[in-house]
């Protein structure tokens, strides 16, 4: 049975479900609701965080130009643009048997294009999710539902998978900021060309 | 102070403004004034959907206990409407209340809401008349014929609002669906409450009343919504309702309150600037009536001699200030007092040139009357006869004592004299001047 999380919540993975190694961290979200207006295109990343909660350098950033980080623990199935029908709009894959033991925490997020051309924000996406899969069962192990409180936030943090001993923890963040994926990778320690 | 939102953004509203009991919602807007824009509310309940026929505020809903939709007139070249919200009185099961702009027949007649100017959405504290917040809508719409301003929803225990500025290309059907409303233009098998009677058996095509209907999607509604869900075929009259030829008439509809204020208004184009050969000045057209009182007291109701007539006492019409040169978008309203109907045997709507160049065709008058919980009942003056400087618009009957008919004439005569005779009153025309 899936766990639903609010914001803000932590929970154990690794601990609750042993032999848990690959995950499917899906995505989505609806947009296009109203007709007229520009599409949207939403990006999943993912941030690979050192000690200091910095990423250091290409294999820590994955995102839709380097779908594969970590040395391969991380991948980005495919850029979505549109955002259309139910289920995931993105996917990335972890492999936590396989993350780098100096990486303790990774990031997800979710990111508007070309926000400033379009005129958009989160507060036009509605019914935001993430959810986390058993990759060898495609059991759903939980879901968090980012409500529908987004303003003019162009990037959010949907949640993260932190190191505890030797687990692996999951918080649902939804936080929000503006700027976009540029703003997002320079909080990270990132300089985005 | 004031915040200023985007598309998008979301802003508290009870929570920064703890003293808000009593809002308004207003939006303003600059277009053209071929387009008819009309401007709705949705009181939504959890689900994002209406319960029933009440929960759409508009012309012809124009209040509930809570909220007031008001036409603000005196806009040049545009639209303001209003929305008086008392926040506190909002049933609990209402989370939203979406405001919405739409265009009547934007379809057939291309167009759409990117024709639209300047257009904003503030709101305002009514009880300092201060501003809260304002959302210029700018130039966010391309296609769209009906645009969600702005939501009004529940936080919290907070009262917050969303600049949504979206919308369909659908029009109000597509509006309506969103918010839980089907409209079907078929005609509904029941007679509708409003009579449609065409005295001269005329061709013209029945006016079609579209029926609503809470969607499928609201299949299992909880117990307390049952009734409501599943009673008769609600009944919004969402169209305007046009008396097209000679003879066609209409009823008004009367309800358990009695007929009300009947209000009719003459507006019309203005057409100013233009090429070398364009008039100046334009022309002033002038609404009026005739009335005929059950008790053999008969006159006239006309800006002329300053016969502005009363509301309450007889002869219970009334007309409104005079607009000289037709900028005033709300043109001329004569009303009539509904809750007399037994008092009243006929009255004659007219209107005149008394100013400038008898060009109907330029004026391009229409006249709208409107009377609540009834739909709009719409005469164009679209037949034209340049030579006569007056024109009969519609005859107003008193039937059974408890309704008007209502009648489209629009025949022109040259004077007050020739038309008094055409319909036998038997008025003493002397010249006057205003």
């Amino acid at each position: 049975m899936t766990i639903s999380l609010s914001k803000g919540q932590r929970i154990d993975l690794t601990k609750t479900n042993p032999g848990l190694t690959k995950v499917v961290v899906g995505l989505g979200w609806d947009t296009n609701k109203y007709s007229g207006g520009k599409d949207f295109d939403l990006d999943a990343s993912a941030f690979l965080l050192h000690e200091d909660g910095k990423a250091k350098g290409e294999d820590d950033f994955v995102f839709y130009n380097n779908p594969s980080g970590g040395s391969g623990s991380v991948t980005h199935t495919g850029d979505n643009r549109t955002g259309e029908g139910d289920g995931d709009d993105e996917q990335i894959l972890v492999d936590f048997s396989k993350v780098p033991a100096n990486i303790q925490r990774i990031g997800i997020t979710v990111t508007i294009y070309d926000y400033e051309a379009r005129v958009q924000n989160f507060g036009q996406v509605s019914n935001a999710f993430v959810r986390v899969v058993d990759a060898s069962s495609d059991r759903e192990i939980l879901r968090f539902d980012l409500g529908e409180d987004f303003s003019t936030e162009t990037a959010v943090v949907f949640c993260e998978f932190y190191r505890h001993g030797a687990d692996w923890k999951f918080q649902a963040v939804g936080s929000g900021f503006a700027g976009g994926l540029s703003a997002l990778c320079r909080n990270y320690g990132l300089d985005a060309q | 102070m004031s915040t200023q939102v985007v598309k998008g953004q979301k802003a508290d509203l009870t929570k920064s403004n703890p003293g808000l009991h009593h809002m308004i919602a207003e939006i303003a807007w600059h277009a053209p004034s071929s387009m008819e824009i009309d401007a709705s509310a949705f009181l939504l309940g959890s689900e994002g959907k209406v319960r029933g026929d009440d929960d759409l505020i508009f012309y012809n809903n124009p209040s509930t206990s809570y909220i007031r939709y008001k036409d603000v007139p005196g806009q040049a070249s545009g639209g303001l409407r209003q929305f008086e919200v008392e926040l506190d009185k909002i049933p609990p099961d209402i989370m939203r209340i979406a405001f919405t702009l739409t265009l009547y027949d934007g379809e057939n007649r291309k167009q759409s809401f990117s024709q639209m100017s300047e257009a904003h959405c503030r709101i305002l504290n009514q009880a300092t008349g201060s501003e809260i917040l304002r959302c210029n809508l700018g130039s966010h719409f391309s296609v769209e014929t009906a645009v969600v301003v702005g939501e009004l929803y529940r936080y919290s225990g907070e009262w917050k609002f969303s600049a949504i500025v979206a919308g369909f290309d659908g029009g109000l059907q597509a509006l309506c669906s969103n918010y839980g409303i089907e409209v079907s233009e078929e005609p509904p098998p029941a007679p509708p409450k409003t009579e449609m009677t065409e005295r001269k058996g005329t061709q013209t095509e029945a006016p079609v009343i579209p029926v609503i209907q809470p969607t499928a999607g609201s299949a299992a509604p909880p117990s307390g919504r049952q009734e409501i869900s599943s009673s008769a075929p609600l009944n919004l009259n969402l169209k305007k309702i046009e008396l097209k030829k000679k003879g066609d008439s209409i009823n008004l509809k009367k309800s358990a309150a009695g007929l009300g204020e009947v209000l009719v208004n003459l507006n019309w184009n203005q057409k100013q600037g233009g090429g070398l050969f364009s008039r100046k000045g334009g022309v002033d057209l002038d609404l009026a009536c005739l009335y005929e009182l059950k008790n053999g007291h008969k006159g006239v109701v006309q800006a002329l001699g300053n016969a502005f007539g009363h509301f309450q006492q007889p002869p219970f019409v009334m007309l409104d200030g005079d607009d000289r040169t037709g900028s005033v978008t709300s043109g001329e309203n004569l009303r009539i007092n509904g809750s007399k109907v037994a008092e009243i045997q006929r009255i004659l709507i007219f209107a005149f040139i008394y100013k400038g160049v008898t060009h109907w065709s330029e004026a391009d008058g229409v006249v709208t009357i409107t009377q609540g919980g009834g739909p709009d009942i719409i005469v164009h003056l679209d037949e034209h006869n340049n030579r006569k400087g007056m024109c009969a618009i519609a005859m107003v009957q008193n039937v059974g004592n408890e309704t008007f008919s209502i009648e489209r004439l629009v025949q022109y005569f040259s004077g007050h004299r020739e038309m008094d005779q055409a319909y036998g009153w038997g008025l003493q025309w002397v010249a006057g001047s205003k």
